[in-house]
């Protein structure tokens, strides 16, 4: 099966305004990221603040040009599509759903206009109530404003309007953070109905390692910009993951009285900054393992295991015994 | 949550100094629409013999309840046609400046590059300079019809729309609905008069309701000076002019008109700040 949303060679570089008007910084935010996704599937997108997790996210929905390389959607490039076009393929989740409503509209009038602008005014009433019943809200909230519902009615709500396009993308970028965990849980509900019914790819960015895992088949793991991983959710963390993954999750907060405390792999020092990023591996400054060569060459992607793509220079592509990771797992 | 607010519970009562400033406004737009009807400018003959009479309750007569002014005008009859004038000019001109303004500056925030700055460039020159010298060059050069005076009068204050309605909208583009109506398809019209402009409406009407007088003014000033409203035409601003002189013999001649601008420019003061925050959803209950 072709992919559905193919990214290669991404890259994001802002020009920033500095002191110097003849030389202007240049600020990294995605570097030369590849990704597949398939109709149907879930890719987890992790890292700390200011990875470029993001700015991935509105890449690939068109809110950006890209600097460097493609993203093409069911075999087209975005950058060559029609608004209308794009929106039929790829709808952004985002975190404020309140701020996406204009407070002057109401919610039936909203959730009408993807129907007006694609020219469906047609049985447009009945396409509204089958949207409002999709994502199990009331009828009667048609009638009211933005600020007459609650932000989990409103992150449905945006998610109703959202699908109305019959998009097959869905790039949900920290679109349950705002949320509390009961409501959390509702809307993941209702995504993954939503996927098992439309057959909806998803894009899941988030810092929530958890809600990744519970949503996600696949997981990539950014860092300064860069994928450095990218596998089976099952797979990232184990013993053949990438340094900064295992760093990451050792660093995620776990409640689990019956586990001792153990030993976690966690970073010294700070995220150097994506202004002037060291020269090689992205990671190398901070890595507990680097060598020599991290300093100097960008690692090439290394296939780790099914599926499973880690960017270092010491990772073993599968099938060898004893990868050199393995010292880091404190066996 | 209390999100569950109920839209029922009518609407909050309108203050009395806003009830008393629609009334006097609304007795202004009937006095100006109807003028023709109650004045004409037959009534405006001069009659010598009863010049600088006082207005009733200062020892004048029925025949002319406001008085008449030097050359034995009726007072009231000149009030009526003045007010047609002054508001027609007034409105037509704060539209006209509305409207130019609004538009340039949303198409700046669109256009961005040359064209946007382009239009700020405009509006700085725009913002310092005097512009009732401007005014005065362009009516010296090109002549005083009342057509183009409306539109000078209407040049005035374009920059104030243009640069809120460029703000709010590069504002509104950033984030929020209008990012919205774009991911779903939707273009910069749509997003600019259905989404974006009845939200920046509300500071809009504001900033017109400060304009208004101001404008009004300004065709007052002008026409004092001798370069607007042309005699036998009259306006408020002609009238205050006249009665400059006989301001210690004849008071009436120079405050009546006075008074009728300077409740004009207060009502519309006191509407616009009320209509302000009626305007603002997130304030309606």
């Amino acid at each position: 099966m072709p992919p559905l949303l193919d990214v290669t060679g991404l890259s994001k570089v802002f020009r920033l305004r500095g002191p110097n008007p003849f030389h202007r910084r240049r600020l990294t935010a995605v570097a030369a990221v590849d990704l597949v996704l398939a109709p149907g599937e879930t890719l987890g997108v992790v890292g700390e603040s200011g990875c470029g997790k993001s700015t991935l996210g509105r890449l690939i929905v068109g809110d950006l040009a890209p600097s460097a390389g493609t993203v093409r959607l069911a075999r087209r490039p975005v950058s060559a599509m029609t608004r209308k076009e794009r929106a039929r393929l790829v709808q952004p989740i985002v975190q404020d759903p309140r701020a996406t409503l204009d407070p002057r509209w109401r919610i039936g009038a909203l959730l009408a206009e993807p129907l007006v602008i694609h020219g469906q005014r047609n049985g447009s009433a009945d396409r509204v109530r089958e949207a409002l019943a999709s994502v199990r809200l009331p009828p009667d909230i048609a009638d009211r404003l933005p600020h007459q519902i609650s932000g989990g009615q409103a992150q449905r709500l945006a998610i109703a309007r959202a699908l109305l396009p019959e998009p097959r993308l869905l790039v949900c970028d920290e679109a349950l953070s705002a949320l509390d965990a009961a409501v959390q849980a509702d809307i993941v509900h209702l995504l993954r109905r939503v996927q098992a019914e439309r057959d909806t790819a998803m894009l899941f960015i988030s810092h929530d390692l958890d809600l990744v895992r519970h949503l996600s088949h696949r997981v990539a793991v950014m860092y300064l910009g860069r994928i450095v991983e990218i596998g089976p959710v099952d797979r990232i963390g184990t013993r053949q993951s990438h340094p900064y993954t295992r760093a990451l999750i050792g660093a995620a907060p776990r409640i689990d009285p019956h586990r001792r405390r153990t030993k976690r792999a966690t970073l010294e020092g700070e995220t150097p900054s994506p202004i002037d990023p060291p020269p090689g591996c992205a990671f190398q400054t901070r890595c507990p393992l680097a060598i020599d060569r991290c300093r100097i060459q960008v690692p090439p992607p290394v296939r780790v295991g099914p599926g499973q793509i880690v960017h270092c220079h010491l990772a073993e592509p599968a099938g060898r015994d004893h990868p050199p990771l393995h010292r880091l797992a404190g066996d | 949550m209390s999100a569950e607010t109920s839209s029922g519970d009518g609407r909050a009562s309108v203050p009395w100094l806003v009830v008393l400033a629609c009334a006097y406004l609304g007795l202004l737009a009937l006095v100006a629409a109807l003028a023709g009807a109650i004045a004409t400018p037959d009534d405006l003959t001069s009659d010598l013999r009863s010049r600088l009479l006082p207005p009733l309750g200062f020892g004048g007569t029925w025949a002319h309840p406001l008085g008449t002014d030097e050359l034995g005008r009726d007072m009231l009859a000149r009030v009526i046609l003045s007010v047609r004038t002054s508001l027609f000019v007034a409105l037509v001109g704060t539209i006209i400046g509305a409207v130019l303004g609004t538009t340039l500056g949303m198409v700046a925030a669109w256009s961005g590059g040359f064209v946007d700055d382009a239009v700020m460039m405009l509006v700085d020159v725009q913002a310092s300079l005097p512009f009732i010298i401007l005014a005065l060059a362009a009516i010296a050069l090109m002549g005083s019809g009342l057509g183009l005076f409306i539109v000078v009068v209407g040049l005035f204050g374009w920059e104030r729309y243009a640069r809120i309605a460029r703000g709010m909208t590069l504002a509104a583009r950033e984030d929020g609905y209008a990012a919205a109506t774009a991911h779903l398809g939707g273009g910069p019209w749509r997003i600019s008069v259905q989404h974006i402009l009845p939200n920046i409406l509300g500071t809009l009407v504001v900033t017109l309701t400060i304009n208004f007088p101001e404008t009004m003014l300004l065709e007052t000033s002008l026409s004092f000076l001798g370069l607007g409203i042309q005699p036998p035409n009259t306006s408020l601003g002609t009238m205050l002019g006249d009665g400059r002189t006989y301001l210690l013999t004849a008071w009436w001649i120079a405050v009546v008109p006075g008074v009728i601008i300077s409740l004009a420019a207060l009502s519309t003061s006191l509407l616009g700040d009320w209509l302000r925050d009626r305007l603002d959803p997130n304030l309606r209950r």
